[in-house]
């Protein structure tokens, strides 16, 4: 099947500047990916996808420092291992409600020791129990600074919902704080 | 706890959980010896970067709009002459208009479609060459040929009636006549360019076009084998 591509590759240096990039991030991104599908044919779908976002909108991303392309790069595959979920039906159908429910967080342990009433410690204890979308939410608002229209936006949702997600993914990381805080 | 001191904390801790994760992922020489691609993967990455390529396919299927750079043009008619005065005679009038525009030459051919609607392809492609991918509409077919070492052939035929576009930046022009069909041939000026040939054979057009590994000799070998 052809494809035809938005925005294409016009000189040598983006071709090169490119294929550097490909080679510099793809085994991480596809760890990425192996990690939230738990499908190699998926997550190099991701991955080719993520590529395709970075050249789709390269002016952008191909600007970016390399510590803030890998934090960007990393967020978009996510996302679009979140749109290939989705495309397979293990999203579709289903409130935005539920979906925190279908996805189990992909850390099975925190490798950091809690210090018991250490508030910081058990808030960062909290966020590995948040579920996939929540942390993919809260990555793009606090460390790439996204705005909820932009997230609603990427993740195909409103800037409402954005905000019910965040709203939500806090008071959860507190209630759980202040039941450890009780014990 | 105060909500200013949670929200401090909470955003501090999300922004560190997120960096830890990331420095924690290990280096790219243990990744690759962890992870693979499937070559599947690795030719879609190839096409994906490869905007040469793109541009031309998009060319044989896109609308073409015109550009303004100074223009040579050279029609060649046969039979003109017959066919404005004896409209009854009905040899194949064959009429070619090639426009050179700035960065593409586009192939508009008025000749009259072949009777018989068919889609001919090539019978002989290079040794170690196979078919990757063919899609067809609109009376035009596309083929990709790849081969073991992933060099790319692109085959294109259409009807009479369409266009073709080929980039003409950095490639010598010729045109040959062999067995009484013309190529016109496109041939990379690097080695690592493409080499392209167009022809019409029988009211169809085609065009080839591959990686400067494969000599334009092949390419019309290649052609000459459409059926």
């Amino acid at each position: 099947m052809l494809q035809f591509y938005l925005a294409s590759l016009e000189t040598e240096e983006e071709r090169r500047q490119m294929t550097d990039i490909y080679n510099e991030y793809k085994y991480i991104l596809l760890r990425y990916a192996l990690k939230i599908t738990g499908n190699q044919d998926m997550a190099e779908d991701a991955v080719h996808n993520t590529f395709m976002a970075v050249i789709n909108h390269k002016e952008k991303y191909l600007a970016l420092p390399c510590r803030d392309f890998r934090r960007v790069a990393v967020v978009i595959v996510r996302n679009k291992c979140i749109d290939l979920l989705r495309a397979e039906g293990k999203y579709t159908d289903l409130p935005y409600e539920d979906l925190e429910n279908m996805v189990e967080p992909t850390e099975t342990s925190v490798e950091e020791t809690v210090i018991v009433n250490d508030y910081y410690a058990g808030i960062r204890k909290h966020l590995d129990s948040l579920d996939l979308m929540s942390r993919q939410i809260l990555d793009m608002k606090y460390v790439l600074g996204m705005s909820y229209k932009e997230i609603g936006e990427e993740l195909g949702i409103t800037a409402k919902h954005v905000d019910t997600r965040i709203m939500r993914a806090k008071a959860k990381v507190r209630k759980s704080l202040q039941s450890d805080l009780n014990e | 706890m105060k909500d200013v001191i949670f929200e401090a904390l909470f955003r501090q801790a999300v922004i560190d959980r997120f960096e830890e994760e990331l420095a924690a992922v290990p280096s790219n020489d243990e990744l690759s010896r962890l992870y693979s691609f499937s070559e599947k993967h690795i030719l879609k990455m190839r096409k994906l970067f490869s905007s040469d390529r793109r541009i031309m396919r998009a060319a044989a299927f896109a609308k073409w709009t015109k550009r303004t750079a100074a223009a040579i043009v050279i029609t060649t008619t046969v039979l003109f002459a017959a066919l404005m005065f004896v409209p009854e005679v009905r040899a194949a009038v064959v009429n070619t208009i090639i426009e050179w525009y700035e960065e593409f030459t586009k192939f508009t051919s008025k000749g009259q479609p072949p009777s018989e609607p068919h889609a001919w392809i090539p019978e002989y492609v290079p040794e170690g060459y196979a078919e990757i991918g063919r899609t067809s509409s609109a009376g035009m077919i596309s083929i990709d040929y790849q081969d073991t070492s992933g060099n790319l052939l692109f085959f294109i035929s259409s009807p009479s009636d369409n266009s073709l576009s080929v980039n003409n930046e950095d490639v010598e022009y010729r045109k040959e006549v062999l067995d009484g069909v013309e190529y016109y041939i496109f041939e990379g000026a690097a080695a690592d360019q493409y080499n392209a040939v167009i022809c019409e054979i029988d009211g169809r057009q085609y065009r080839l076009s591959a990686e400067g590994v494969l000599p334009v000799d092949e390419l019309i070998k290649i052609l000459q084998s459409v059926k």
